[in-house]
Order: C-alpha cells, then sequence, then structure tokens
C-alpha cells in the first residue's frame, strides 16, 4: 500500500489554512492537517523499523523512509501533533492583534516544518534532502519571527537565520565534497573531510558545542508551541544527519571521528547543563537543557562509532542504541516541558521564573503534567527518560567491564553522572520555583489554569513517556539490525527495563501502604488536615519576597566557578528627573562561549571585509577603472579560451 | 533475601552507635542506644500540620522517600550472598532510586515557599552532584576489576585477599564512606545537630514537615545510611567467607562504619559552606585514584 508523494499533502494543507476563517479554524485545519500526516508518519516509522524489508525504497507507507528514518518520523509525528494542537488552544489568546494573513502565515509554516521534517528523514538523495532541510529552516524562521513587533525576537530570528545559513552552507560543502553525497545516502565510504563539513553543518542545527549559540535566544523568542516543535524535534534532524553520515563513515576513519564526537557531546551535555543551571528565564533554561541532551545524544552516537571501530557488537548496540532511545524519550518530555512552560507563560505573563510560584496550586493539571516530565527528564525509574540512560551507563560500564575503552567510558560516565546531578538541580528549580511556594508577582498571583485543548495537547506526549520505557527499547533496540547493524542480545534491555517498571510498581504499591497506615495512625485526628503558615523562624511578618528564588537557588553552583561571567547587571535610571522616580533593575545572564564565537566569526568577517573595502574609495573614475579592468579581464581570458 | 534484613537491621542500630560513640569520646554516658526509635515512635503518634502553601506533593513525598530508600536497599547484596533482585546494571537502577527518594523530598521541601528549605534544598541537590561522579566512579572500578555487571556478581567475585586488591579494597571503602558522609549529611559536609537554620542542608529541607511525616524521612534516613554503609562493608569483607562468619563479618564492619562516623563527628568540625565544593570534588578524586589504581594493576597483568 503505498500513499504517495507527501507533497501534495504540504501544498494542500498549507493553502487549506488560508482558506479557514479565524484564528481558531486555521489552527484546527492546520492540526488536522498535521495529525493526518502524524498518523501515516506513525505506521510508515514503525513498519520500516519493525519490517525494513518489506518497506525497503519506494513500496512502503512513506516511499524512501527507511528504519532510522523511521525512528525520526515517530518522534516528529508525536511531537508535532501535540505542538499543533496545542496551537489551536494557545494562539487564539497569543495572535490578538493579528491580521488573518499573519496568523494564516504561522500555520501554514507550522504544517510546511512539520512535513518538511518528514521530508528530510526520506529524502534518498542530496537534492533533496537539502530542498527540505531548507524549507524546514525558513518555515521554522517564519515561526519564530510571529512576534516580531518585539525588537529581541527580529534579533533572534534574523540571528537564526543567518546561523542556520552558514550551516546550510556547511552541508552544501560536505555533500559537494568526495563522496560526500553518495556516501552519505548510501550507508558507505564517508570521508573524513567531508563528514567534519557535515559535523559543522549539522551541528550547527543540532546545537552541538560552540555551535549552540542559536537555542539559547531562538526558543525564549518563539511561541512556546514553535519551541516545544524545534526543541522537541527540529534540532534532532541535526542528529540524523550526524548519526546518518556516522554510519556512512570509511573503516579508517571510525575511530578518529568516533572519539570527537564522543568528546564534542561529552562537552557538549556537562556545558549545557550547567548552563542551563544558573538560568533564571523559564524557557532559556528548557533551550540550554535541550543543548545538554544533544550532547548526551552524541556521547552515544560517539560510543557507537568508537564500538564499530573496535568491532565491539556491544558498544556498538548500547551506543547508538542509546542515542536513539534518548531521541525519541526527549522528544517527549522536552515537547511536554516547553508546552508547559507555554500555558505558565500565557498564564502569568511571565518568563523569568523569580516572578513566578505557586502555580500547582492556580494550575494543578498543568503543573501535574510538568512534573511528569520534570521526573522522566530527572531520569526517574520507570519512566522514558531512565531507559536511554540506562542503555548508555549500561554501554559504558560494560566497555570498562570488558577492558575495551576504559579511559573514555571513564570518562563518559564522569560526564553522564555529572549531567545527571545537574539536571536534578535544573529541574527542581525549573519545577520548585514556577510551581511551588507562593508567587512572587501579582501576575503569577491571578494565573488561571490553561484551557482544556492546551492541557490535552500537554497531555499528548505522556503516551511516550509512560508507554517508552517499554515500547521504545522493542522499537530500537530489538530492531538494532536494521538501524545501525550491530547485534547483541545477552540479557535484552526490554527485559531490565520490565523489572524496573515492577519494582517501581512495588515502590508506588509501598508508598501507598504508607500512606494507608498514615491514615490509620492520625484515625482520631479530624478529617482535614491542620494548615498553618509555614515555620518563619519566628519572624512576624513573614512576606512571600523572602522566598527562595531561582537566582538564589543557583547561588552556590555560581559562586563555585566564580562570579566573572555569570550576569550582567541592568540599571536603568532615569537621568534627567531630579527626584527619579520609577527605576528597573534586571540581570541578564551571559553565555560567554557564544560570545566569543560569535565575536571571533564576525570579527574575522569585519577585518575580511575591510580589507575588500580598498576597492570603495568613492571616486566614479576608479569605478570606471574597475568596470574596464574587468572588461580586458574576460576578453584575454575568453581569447586564452578560459572561459 | 539475607542482605536486606539485615541492612533493616543495622538501619536501626546504626544511629545508635553512632549516637554512643559520640557520647563516649566527649566523656558523657549519652542517651539510650535505641533512643531515636522511641523519638520516631513519638512522632508516629502526632497529627501533621501542614504549610498553607502546600500540596498533595507534601503528603505524598515522604513517604516515597521511605519506599524509594527500601527499593533501593533491596539490590545491595552482601558478599556472595545475592541482593533480592539483580540484574546488569542494577547500580544505576540503585543511584537514580535514591536520586528519586531526594526529588520528592526536594520538591516536598520546596512546597514550603520558605527560604530555609530553598537553602537545604539547593545545597543538598549541589553536593549529590558533586558526589555523584565519584559512586560511580567507585563502581566502574569495581565492574573493571571483577568483569561483573551487577552488584550482586561483582561483590560475590570481588577477590580483596590478594595484596594488590586489598590496597584497593581499602580506597573503595574509604570512598563509599565519603559518600555516604555526603549522601546522608554527617560531618564535615554537614552537620545533623546543627542549632542553625542557615548552616543546615539536609536538617533545612525537613523543617516543615512534622508527626508521620517527619517519622517516615527519619526512618528512610536510617535505611540510607545503612544503605551507604552496606556498600563499603562489601568492599571490605574478606572475599569467600560465607555463612555466619559472613554475618558476624557485617556485623562488626557495620559497627564499625557506625564507630567511624562518630569518631569523625567528635573530631571534626563541619567544613565552611562554601568550603564544601572543595572538598565533594577531592572526594570525586578519590574515585578516580581507585578507578586509575585499578586500571594501572589491570593493565600490568596483575
Amino acid at each position: 500500500m503505498t500513499i504517495g508523494d507527501i507533497f501534495p499533502f504540504l501544498t494542500l494543507g498549507s493553502l487549506l489554512v488560508f482558506a479557514a476563517p479565524g484564528t481558531r479554524f486555521k489552527g484546527i485545519t492546520a492540526a488536522v492537517v498535521i495529525a493526518a500526516g502524524a498518523v501515516v508518519a506513525v505506521i510508515a516509522g514503525v513498519t520500516a523499523i519493525v519490517l525494513p524489508e518489506a518497506t525497503g525504497g519506494s513500496t512502503g507507507w512513506l516511499p524512501g523512509l527507511d528504519a532510522l528514518g523511521g525512528v525520526f518520523a515517530l518522534a516528529v509525528a508525536v511531537s508535532g501533533t501535540a505542538c499543533a494542537v496545542y496551537a489551536v488552544g494557545y494562539m487564539p489568546g497569543h495572535a490578538k492583534g493579528k491580521s488573518g494573513a499573519q496568523t494564516g502565515l504561522h500555520f501554514a509554516s507550522l504544517v510546511t516544518l512539520f512535513y518538511s521534517m518528514l521530508g528530510v528523514v526520506r529524502a534518498t538523495d542530496a537534492y533533496g534532502f537539502l530542498f527540505w532541510w531548507e524549507l524546514m529552516t525558513l518555515s521554522s524562521f517564519v515561526l519564530v519571527m510571529f512576534d516580531a513587533q518585539r525588537k529581541e525576537v527580529l534579533h533572534a530570528a534574523a540571528g537564526y537565520l543567518v546561523l542556520m545559513h552558514i550551516g546550510f552552507f556547511m552541508l552544501l560543502g560536505g555533500f559537494a565534497a568526495t563522496e560526500g553525497g553518495t556516501a552519505f545516502f548510501a550507508g558507505q565510504g564517508m570521508t573524513v573531510p567531508a563528514f567534519l563539513l557535515l559535523l559543522a553543518g549539522f551541528g550547527m542545527k543540532a546545537g552541538i558545542f560552540p555551535l549552540h549559540m542559536w537555542l539559547p535566544v531562538a526558543h525564549p523568542a518563539a511561541p512556546s508551541h514553535v519551541s516545544a516543535l524545534m526543541s522537541g524535534v527540529m534540532i534532532k534532524m541535526g542528529v540524523y544527519g550526524i548519526l546518518r553520515a556516522a554510519l556512512a563513515l570509511t573503516p579508517e576513519a571510525l575511530a578518529a571521528m568516533g572519539a570527537l564526537i564522543f568528546a564534542l557531546g561529552a562537552v557538549t551535555a556537562v556545558f549545557g547543563i550547567a548552563r542551563a543551571a544558573v538560568q533564571t528565564d523559564l524557557k532559556r533554561l528548557l533551550a540550554y537543557s535541550s543543548v545538554e541532551n544533544i550532547g548526551i545524544v552524541s556521547i552515544g552516537i560517539g560510543l557507537g562509532t568508537l564500538g564499530r571501530s573496535m568491532g565491539s557488537d556491544f558498544i556498538a548496540y548500547a551506543g547508538f542504541g542509546g542515542a536513539l532511545l534518548h531521541v525519541l524519550g526527549h522528544a517527549n518530555y522536552k515537547t511536554m516541558l516547553f508546552l508547559g512552560a507555554g500555558s505558565v507563560v500565557a498564564a502569568a505573563h511571565h518568563r523569568d521564573m523569580n516572578r513566578l510560584g505557586g502555580l500547582m496550586r492556580r494550575m494543578p493539571v498543568t503543573g501535574t503534567l510538568f512534573l511528569l516530565a520534570t521526573l522522566a527528564i530527572c531520569t526517574a525509574p520507570g519512566l522514558v527518560g531512565f531507559t536511554s540512560e540506562f542503555v548508555l551507563f549500561d554501554g559504558l560500564f560494560g566497555a570498562v567491564a570488558r577492558g575495551e575503552l576504559v579511559a573514555a567510558s571513564a570518562a563518559g560516565i564522569v560526564a553522564l553522572a555529572l549531567t545527571g546531578g545537574l539536571t536534578l538541580m535544573t529541574f527542581t528549580k525549573a519545577f520548585g520555583i514556577t510551581f511551588l511556594g507562593n508567587p512572587r508577582s501579582c501576575a503569577a498571583r491571578d494565573a488561571r489554569e490553561a484551557n482544556a485543548t492546551m492541557l490535552a495537547a500537554q497531555a499528548l506526549p505522556l503516551a511516550g513517556i509512560l508507554a517508552g520505557t517499554l515500547l521504545y527499547p522493542y522499537l530500537v533496540l530489538e530492531n538494532a539490525d536494521a538501524l545501525f547493524g550491530a547485534r547483541y542480545y545477552a540479557v535484552p534491555t526490554i527485559d531490565t527495563m520490565i523489572t524496573v517498571e515492577w519494582i517501581m510498581g512495588g515502590l508506588a504499591l509501598f508508598s501507598g501502604l504508607l500512606l494507608g497506615l498514615k491514615r490509620w495512625l492520625n484515625r482520631r485526628a479530624s478529617a482535614v488536615p491542620l494548615r498553618r503558615p509555614t515555620w518563619g523562624c519566628a519572624f512576624t511578618v513573614p512576606s512571600k519576597r523572602m522566598q527562595y528564588t531561582a537566582s538564589s537557588y543557583n547561588r552556590e553552583l555560581q559562586t563555585m566557578w566564580g562570579e566573572r561571567g555569570a550576569e550582567r547587571q541592568v540599571r536603568e535610571l532615569a537621568e534627567e528627573e531630579i527626584f527619579p522616580a520609577g527605576h528597573t533593575f534586571s540581570t541578564e545572564d551571559k553565555d560567554s562561549t557564544a560570545r566569543a564565537v560569535t565575536r571571533w566569526f564576525a570579527g574575522g568577517l569585519r577585518r575580511w571585509t575591510a580589507r575588500l573595502a580598498l576597492f570603495q574609495t568613492g571616486k566614479t573614475n576608479h569605478y570606471v577603472l574597475h568596470a574596464l579592468v574587468l572588461l580586458i579581464l574576460i576578453l584575454v581570458l575568453s581569447l586564452c579560451g578560459a572561459l | 533475601m539475607i542482605p536486606f534484613i539485615l541492612i533493616l537491621a543495622s538501619a536501626l542500630c546504626v544511629k545508635g552507635v553512632i549516637n554512643k560513640t559520640r557520647a563516649r569520646l566527649a566523656g558523657r554516658k549519652g542517651c539510650r542506644f535505641f533512643q531515636p526509635l522511641l523519638t520516631v515512635g513519638v512522632l508516629l503518634g502526632k497529627g501533621e500540620i501542614y504549610s498553607t502553601s502546600s500540596t498533595w506533593l507534601t503528603r505524598v513525598a515522604p513517604a516515597v522517600y521511605l519506599a524509594s530508600a527500601l527499593a533501593a536497599a533491596l539490590l545491595l547484596p552482601l558478599g556472595v550472598f545475592p541482593a533480592v533482585v539483580s540484574f546488569d546494571g542494577d547500580f544505576i537502577l540503585f543511584a537514580y532510586l535514591l536520586a528519586f527518594g531526594k526529588l520528592a523530598l526536594v520538591l516536598a521541601a520546596m512546597e514550603s515557599g520558605s527560604s530555609f528549605q530553598g537553602m537545604g534544598s539547593a545545597r543538598e541537590v549541589l553536593f549529590s552532584m558533586l558526589v555523584e561522579p565519584c559512586f560511580f566512579l567507585l563502581v566502574g572500578t569495581l565492574a573493571m576489576v571483577t568483569g561483573c555487571g551487577s552488584f550482586s556478581a561483582i561483590f560475590a567475585k570481588f577477590d580483596n585477599m590478594s595484596v594488590n586488591l586489598l590496597m584497593l579494597s581499602l580506597i573503595l571503602a574509604y570512598g563509599f564512606l565519603n559518600v555516604a558522609l555526603v549522601e546522608n549529611g554527617r560531618v564535615p559536609v554537614d552537620d545533623t545537630r546543627t542549632h542553625l537554620e542557615l548552616t543546615m542542608v539536609h536538617e533545612a529541607m525537613v523543617l516543615d514537615l512534622s508527626g508521620v511525616d517527619l517519622a517516615f524521612v527519619q526512618m528512610g534516613s536510617w535505611l540510607k545510611l545503612s544503605i551507604w554503609g552496606m556498600l563499603a562493608v562489601n568492599a571490605l569483607i574478606p572475599a569467600r567467607t560465607t555463612g555466619w562468619p559472613l554475618i558476624l563479618w557485617f556485623a562488626a564492619a557495620m559497627t564499625a562504619y557506625g564507630a567511624v562516623i562518630g569518631l569523625i563527628e567528635s573530631l571534626m568540625a563541619r567544613n565552611r559552606m562554601t568550603k564544601n565544593a572543595t572538598y565533594l570534588v577531592t572526594v570525586s578524586a578519590i574515585g578516580l585514584l581507585g578507578f586509575t589504581v585499578a586500571f594501572v594493576l589491570m593493565t600490568s597483568g596483575l
């Protein structure tokens, strides 16, 4: 059964959106078109993974989709549907004052982004791939700059567009380089120079250190469902490219490139989460956490490549398998976290956690969903986040136990352990400061629960978070042969995960018993428990401003590194007034690495263009001379037969 | 099943051993050996008071904390006595189960909306983050030396009676002891008896809990104390001991563990809060030292 090409779908869907009246109906149209594609993508993805030989080539549900693409198509489908449904509930409130054409363009871009990601994972030649890749960049650019009336949004979107095109040219170079394009799609014969270009180009999209600078700027600027889609799956397209390029490497290049990806991944993971831990802006925190997760995935890809170079099936299996599981899991919980953050921003009008708080009692469903995603990202056993980390850790420990790659594995273990600890710190802060305690601003105090559509959309990835613990290992690890050609079945991970589920079930049951015991012990007390204000050290007038804030939570972490480069303080005082009335004070986070990279690049560009300015004298006679020289040059060259 | 029962039994006693050691070294008679149990018994008879800013999280978290400590205890063996549950990579689950319990307690603390609880939580997660690499490196060392992937297999096979590995065994035990000090909030990282909220870590987190909830947290803390002790004990007890001698070894080593903690608390002062990070990095360096020693031993053909 063939659905044929998906391109008609796409054009049809994008145009349908413009025809629909009103923001809500535009949103519903976009959601329906995306959901239709998602159903096809899920079926096609799962069949491509489970029955790779039956669907190879052009006979499957989605022509060109192979097993590896199927994994990513699955991630795109779940996140895409959740984000599209969320937009239906979110946009009518967010798009006030926008014209129908503007919202239409937004939803059309959303549809385009979704289908272009599906296009990327099923492209079978360089032209098709780059076409969908560019369409993905452009549509996400349009989505990011929806609120372009705000200066920082415009700035973020322009920066994003420029960086993505630098990345695009690197990809172009990588595909044009010897064996680059053919090797990428044939899955063998990738040379080192082509791979390095592709790594830089894909790394730019994925946000690998030090090319991550667009993520923490673009994600807070974009509407939340867009950040969710971009962070949940679009950056994974970069991972898809790296993974495919790494799998195509020539045998002699495997060891060096594997070590490179592994090291980059370890640095990205620790750097990303260390940056995330000190953020006070909720969405920027999530963006940096995405950088970290891309790092973890890269550790997996690097480990797998190293395993391949040594011919160790076990290490390759654990590395690539862990990476793919992490891609699927992260797509689920990061989508949920960003959508939750979107509901928070919509309800409390602040992204700064220092102005939030106490939302758990005002938005109980949003809060509970955010809590579940927090548990998943903190790798609570029994949820999907644990599965991928377990496979990666197991691979690293297994390598150590087998005496292979000992030093690298130990470094990986330390990096993953530090990342795990910092994730706990980051997300107890993200959830604790935002949802627990008491509100730190009037807007947070007056926050109301998000509407049903938004809640339903936020709950959608929950299926993946809960079922994925067993389903994803089945899909990825049991079909490891088709996905990355490594086989290792000493103890199937799925059996281990079933054991973990049993233990967690027992834990839940025992907690329930303890709660029952507590009720029995309290049987003589009144049914309604005693409620008193929090003990404030006998302070008589405790204020909500005295709570621990997001800044104070990471204070000790910052002092540990030294104050330098931590944050920049902005004071705005009205100078012309004799008696200054109002003034604002804010601290702004400073990412010195991203800044240094940008400055280095921009500085170099400026220096080179300054040299070229030699020809720009401003005198007409000089310009005429230039034209004359050019004409003579053309004449001479064509006489010599060079042109 | 035997290791699990032994952990439960020792959980009731270690606190008493620490108290007695401390009292004797200070020249006091000290409170009764089972005084901590009696205190918890009193707490169990009391009702709770909840903060006005709390939700269902605060009510559930103490139970989850205790349950996750208990679940982690299921994964620990004692020498050749296997654990109740054992599979390849069970130490990963072990670490994340304890982290899960900590997460529950941290969230309950942050619900109170007090700066003391916030302070305690921030420090607790920071310290446990810094000590996590140490734990994983120590376990990695054991995995490398034995070539096994689960606690039960590792400790059944860990042969510390040869000269080389005896040294390693001491390093490992010292490393696990340090992790235990950090994870249980003992001196020199944290002082359970401090009277000033600003210097508290673990105690600050539970300031707002009362009644049965506080009792659950206390019991969870005992369990954690003996769980981490169990790891140090496992590294120390001579290989191939089995039957009653093994249980006697366990009793002796566990008492020594409590006594050493009591000794440290009597002889050392708590670190300055800002020095803790440096101290914890040093602890991780012990893990790295153990790993390097084992690596050199392995490559030099042992």
